[in-house]
């Protein structure tokens, strides 16, 4: 097993700068799992839209306005900073924020038409739908103040009326998705595993293989008594264990994270997509480890290809906001299959053999990718060998 | 050959964690020497260079070289000190020409002199004919050259040049001996590292025999070989020879050691003149017949294995 | 001496390909990934658009759409209807509730309005649940609201209801919108500020390239240089100078790129983005000479350690997960002023989406600091000389 030993060695010695891989990507899935939104699709809820208001009046109507405004949104505090909040809805972490002048009370009842203050994202839906929550607000209010009600008893009567809305239902209730609080975190992270897989076994296992090909080495193995088969096999076993150590570390991950939401079946599932996954990502490995030549060539590739892969097959931008040619890009990507499969296994499983089933096309489509990579890897090889 | 003292090298101790690389090394080296470091693999003749040039710490000891220490901002010391590394270093991006001319810049400000300079370094190591190549088209011989030219180009007034011929063709070779020799009579001093005694023998006016570190003999090549027992070796193919005579042969002046092996007698002498003649005589008197006759005088080699138990090239 | 060194050193990186090939890929590649992916995005998730909507019967009327239309009892409910249309809020077609549910289920419509001529009301059907759902449901709120007040009013104090009509629909209103900023408020801009903030940082490829030139115990060309008797400080300058004339180059074709050929906007204060690239390449060049003299290896595992380290400060800058920055900063800030690739950002960020001055010259300074520090930590490094081990 002298390939093999070989392999390892090397890898060994390039421990630091993959070790520092696997920190930041580590680190990379950690963060992004923990700040994803726990944004849950419901029976039909009302688009939650974060917002804020700056109540420099800190009157009963503000705060009636702001109770009326905060039922099916959320809100969120904010200091009287201007920068802070403009910072925020850049961000979009909130998407409307309005600010009530102080004396504004005072204003409306002695029958001015003050004017609240608000600022938003222009031309977007959330602000049309705060300005027609805001504008019917006032409307009612004005209507009942106009007919010669006083402020708290204008405010108390549009109260029944408020409530009173629309009668919501859903075209098909099946339509609704079983999902737990953190099917979004478990999500997320596995999804995120796509960028990270990719990054880190081209890291590690290209440069290894692009010292194996180095002319010289190679005329020495091809000479020696080892066969042809057994230095390749052993170079394979080598590459498949970095797979398996990559997939083994993610996933037992994701148990100390999750271990409370997911199930066994759920996981044997995740597991078994992210080793098709990380199948694919060795592959590529190997293609790149057959197509440069220098280990400065392996790096870039390294960065720029999940990179790629992550943003054109839906990991770090969701396939369902892609433009429609964009949308059949992605199925070019093996990154979108997996996500697929990811889709199927998060809205939860009892029956591991159906779920399975439902997942076989994504995880076939992705061996088929491990297997057009690694081809092309082949070829690759066979050409540099020729010249 | 002045007197001047070029380079010296005092109680130079270089220690790489438990490995004594320099043990307590003492040189000295005049103007206008080819002074040779002999040793073999892994004696300290690189580690001696670098701490001369001042690249690398060491321990204990002194290096002067035209009377100062090589520091960092020695500009003017370093102006007249040329080095052709062991390994090549050129830019690979660069041509012949290039790679010659800013090298030499390095040390020549002004543009006039220094593109004679870099013709002269061109015409000197042969390159004419390669100027706009880039180093990965040359062969190892002619990169080798290119190498020698960086390193000179500047005229310096001490060149060192570390084992420039490692892995060179013949002929390659012999025209870089020549042209340290034509160099040496230009006028500069040359430090000579190699663990080919051959090249060293050629060469060099003096030298010292270098191994573990340290300065195990110093002469010409000549005072060196005087050292040693060792004088001539003759050899005589004699396909019949009757070994009772090899006590007789042994009382023959100068000789220390004899045997018979393969079809050849080997003579070994000491110092000392008409030892073939004497011996001929000796045979002929035997009625001894005789067919091929080799004699050959002591190399450094011969030296070497003399002062340490071991070849040159045992490591 | 300074311009031999640096003329020399310009050919040497820009003839090195392999180099010079990834430090320009990555950000056209990227650029134009960020640009298929995000092309669509706002209008997908943001903006506001017409919403397409079916009107019908419930699904158990007995009577048609038509009917209902004509029905005078109903009228007042279809004329809500005919202003939400007229101000484009949504487009309104009329069908039976078979071929609602249909279109619904294709995708063709967003929501049916049901007219339920019982209770006369409307109501709504959706598939999903979303912003235009939403939006929907606000809208037949509002026409519901505005129907139990007047209800109200006629009831409790009829003569008041002409009165009340008025006020209700008056148009004066009591909202006075404010500016967010006058300039690019698409937060996919982000990812592009993060991309050149990656770009320039990337300019420590070519910096560690150099120190591997210049260290004696690195390559035989770095000896060479080192028992030269030229000043190191002028090596360091000269070759400092040509690499970051290179990434100069790679800054202005990227800018052009984005600008020109994929539109996206980054102002047009060219004058701050040139002032802004030059900082930034200058840190970035900095950071592969520090790395490449402050590290102790092979030039291999010097490399990975320098691609480490710029990947994380530009995840850390939104590069992969655009509101990342943002996350720093809410939970972190002091991370995000010392961040290079964070701080690269808000260059444009301050420049192109906000335009604040103040906040903008501190970004400036914080580069030209880093710049400093590195810079100078790696002169008095490489001072040095003089090694334990060749």
């Amino acid at each position: 097993m002298q390939t093999f030993k070989a392999f390892y060695k090397i890898l060994k010695k390039n421990s630091i700068s993959i070790g520092v891989y696997f920190g930041i990507f580590i680190l990379l899935a950690i963060i992004t799992t923990a700040t994803s939104d726990g944004d849950v699709p419901n029976a039909f809820g009302s688009s939650n839209v974060n917002f804020t208001i700056i109540d420099r009046d800190n009157s009963e109507l503000s705060k009636a306005l702001l109770s009326y405004l905060s039922k099916d949104n959320s809100f969120i505090e904010f200091d009287d900073n201007m920068d802070d909040i403009r910072n925020a809805m850049y961000y979009r972490k909130i998407y409307y924020a309005l600010i009530i002048p102080k004396g504004f009370e005072n204003d409306i009842k002695t029958g001015k038409k003050p004017k609240t203050e608000n600022i938003k994202l222009q031309d977007s839906s959330f602000g049309f739908l705060f300005d027609r929550k805001i504008d019917s607000y006032f409307a009612t209010l004005h209507t009942y103040l106009s007919c010669g009600d006083d402020l708290n008893s204008a405010i108390q009567k549009i109260e029944p009326i408020l409530e009173d809305t629309t009668k919501v239902s859903l075209l098909s209730e099946l339509q609704t998705k079983e999902t737990t609080n953190d099917y979004s975190a478990i999500f997320n992270f596995y999804n995120i595993l796509a960028y990270v897989f990719v990054g880190i076994l081209i890291t590690a296992v290209s440069p290894i293989l692009v010292v194996f090909r180095k002319k010289s080495l190679k005329n020495r193995i091809t000479i020696s008594s080892q066969t042809f088969h057994s230095h390749n096999i052993q170079l394979a076993i080598g590459v498949v264990l970095c797979a398996v150590i990559t997939v083994g570390i993610f996933n037992l991950i994701a148990f100390i994270l999750f271990h409370k939401d997911l199930t066994t079946e759920s996981f044997l599932l995740y597991i078994i997509n992210t080793m098709c996954f990380a199948i694919v990502s060795v592959s590529l490995a190997f293609m790149a480890g057959n197509l440069f030549k220098q280990h400065a060539s392996v790096l870039g590739f390294s960065v720029v290809t999940p990179l790629a892969i992550a943003f054109l097959g839906g990991i770090f931008v969701p396939v369902s906001v892609l433009g429609s040619n964009m949308q059949s890009v992605a199925k070019l990507m093996p990154s979108y299959w997996y996500s697929q499969s990811l889709d199927i296994i998060s809205t939860g499983t009892d029956n591991l053999t159906h779920s399975l089933s439902a997942i076989s096309e994504n995880l076939l489509i992705q061996l088929l990718f491990a297997l057009a990579l690694f081809c092309i890897g082949l070829v690759a090889a066979k050409k540099q060998q020729e010249s | 050959m002045s007197e001047k003292t070029i380079v010296e090298i005092k109680d130079l101790v270089k220690r790489y964690k438990e490995l004594v690389a320099l043990d307590h090394f003492n040189l000295e080296i005049k103007e206008g020497e080819v002074f040779g470091l002999l040793g073999p693999n892994g004696s300290g003749k690189s580690t001696t260079i670098n701490c001369l040039l001042g690249l690398l710490k060491y321990d204990k000891g002194s290096i002067k070289v035209f009377g100062e220490t090589i520091k960092p901002n020695s500009y003017e010391l370093k102006k007249k000190v040329g080095v052709v590394f062991q390994d090549v270093g050129v830019f690979e991006e660069l041509t012949v020409y290039e790679n010659i001319d800013y090298f030499c810049g390095l040390y020549i400000k002004d543009k006039a002199t220094r593109k004679k300079y870099v013709e002269d370094a061109i015409v000197f190591t042969g390159l004419e004919d390669f100027r706009k190549f880039p180093p990965k088209k040359l062969s190892g011989g002619l990169l080798r050259r290119l190498n020698i030219a960086c390193g000179i180009a500047h005229k310096p007034k001490l060149i060192i040049l570390d084992e420039p011929t490692v892995a060179v063709d013949p002929q390659s070779r012999n025209k870089i001996l020549e042209g340290i020799q034509q160099l040496n009579q230009e006028g500069a001093t040359i430090i000579y590292t190699s663990h080919y005694m051959e090249e060293v023998e050629q060469i060099c006016t003096r030298i010292a025999i270098v191994d573990t570190g340290r300065n195990i003999a110093l002469g010409t090549k000549e005072e060196l070989k005087d050292m040693i027992k060792a004088g001539e070796t003759i050899q005589i193919e004699i396909l019949s020879f009757k070994e009772e005579l090899l006590p007789e042969i042994k009382q023959l002046p100068h000789v220390y050691k004899v045997e018979y092996k393969d079809n050849y007698l080997n003579v070994f002498y000491t110092k000392g003149q008409r030892n073939l003649v004497r011996l001929m005589e000796f045979l002929k008197e035997k009625n001894i017949s005789f067919g091929r006759i080799y004699s050959e005088l002591p190399t450094l080699n011969d030296v070497f294995l003399e002062i340490t138990g071991k070849e040159l090239r045992d490591t | 001496m300074f311009w031999h060194l640096y003329k020399n050193r310009l050919k040497i990186l820009f003839k090195n390909k392999t180099l010079l090939f990834w430090n320009m890929a990555f950000p056209f590649i990227l650029g134009t990934l960020f640009y298929m992916a995000f092309s669509s995005i706002t209008e997908k998730t943001e903006s506001i658009n017409t919403i397409p909507v079916a009107i019908t019967t419930t699904s158990t009327s007995k009577v048609s759409i038509d009917e209902l239309h004509n029905s005078e009892n109903l009228s007042y409910l279809f004329e809500m209807i005919d202003t939400l249309s007229e101000e484009n809020y949504i487009t309104a077609k009329e069908m039976d509730f078979q071929k609602g549910e249909d279109a619904l289920e294709e995708g063709t419509i967003t929501g049916i309005i049901t007219v339920d001529e019982k209770n006369r009301e409307l109501s709504l059907i959706v598939k999903d649940s979303g912003i235009d759902q939403t939006i929907l449901k606000e809208i037949l709120d509002t026409c519901k609201r505005n129907t139990a007040v007047l209800s109200d009013i006629a009831m409790s104090s009829p003569e008041k209801l002409e009165q009340a009509t008025k006020a209700l629909f008056s148009e004066s209103s009591f909202r006075k919108e404010l500016p967010l900023s006058t300039q690019n408020t698409d937060i996919y801009a982000q990812y592009f500020f993060a991309l050149i903030a990656m770009t320039c940082l990337y300019g420590a490829n070519l910096g560690l390239e150099n120190t591997k030139q210049l260290q004696a115990d690195q390559s035989i060309v770095g000896a060479r240089r080192s028992i030269s008797p030229t000043s190191k400080l002028l090596a360091v300058l000269s070759d400092f100078g040509a690499a970051l004339t290179i990434e100069m180059g790679i800054y202005f074709l990227l800018l052009f790129y984005l600008t020109q050929i994929l539109g996206i906007n980054l102002g047009n204060n060219l004058g701050k983005l040139i002032l802004i690239g030059l900082c930034s390449n200058m840190v970035g060049v900095s950071i592969g000479y520090f790395l490449g003299v402050f590290l102790k290896g092979e030039h291999r595992f010097k490399e990975s350690i320098v691609t480490a380290v710029v990947l994380t400060s530009n995840f850390f800058a939104g590069l992969m997960v655009g509101e990342m920055k943002y996350i720093m900063e809410c939970n972190l800030p002091i991370f995000n002023r010392i961040n290079p690739a964070a701080i690269i950002s808000d260059c444009y960020q301050y420049t192109c989406v906000f335009d604040d001055a103040g906040r903008f010259h501190v970004c400036i300074l914080s580069l030209l600091v880093w710049n400093i520090l590195l810079f100078i930590a790696a002169i008095l490094i490489l001072r040095r000389e003089k090694y334990a081990n060749l």
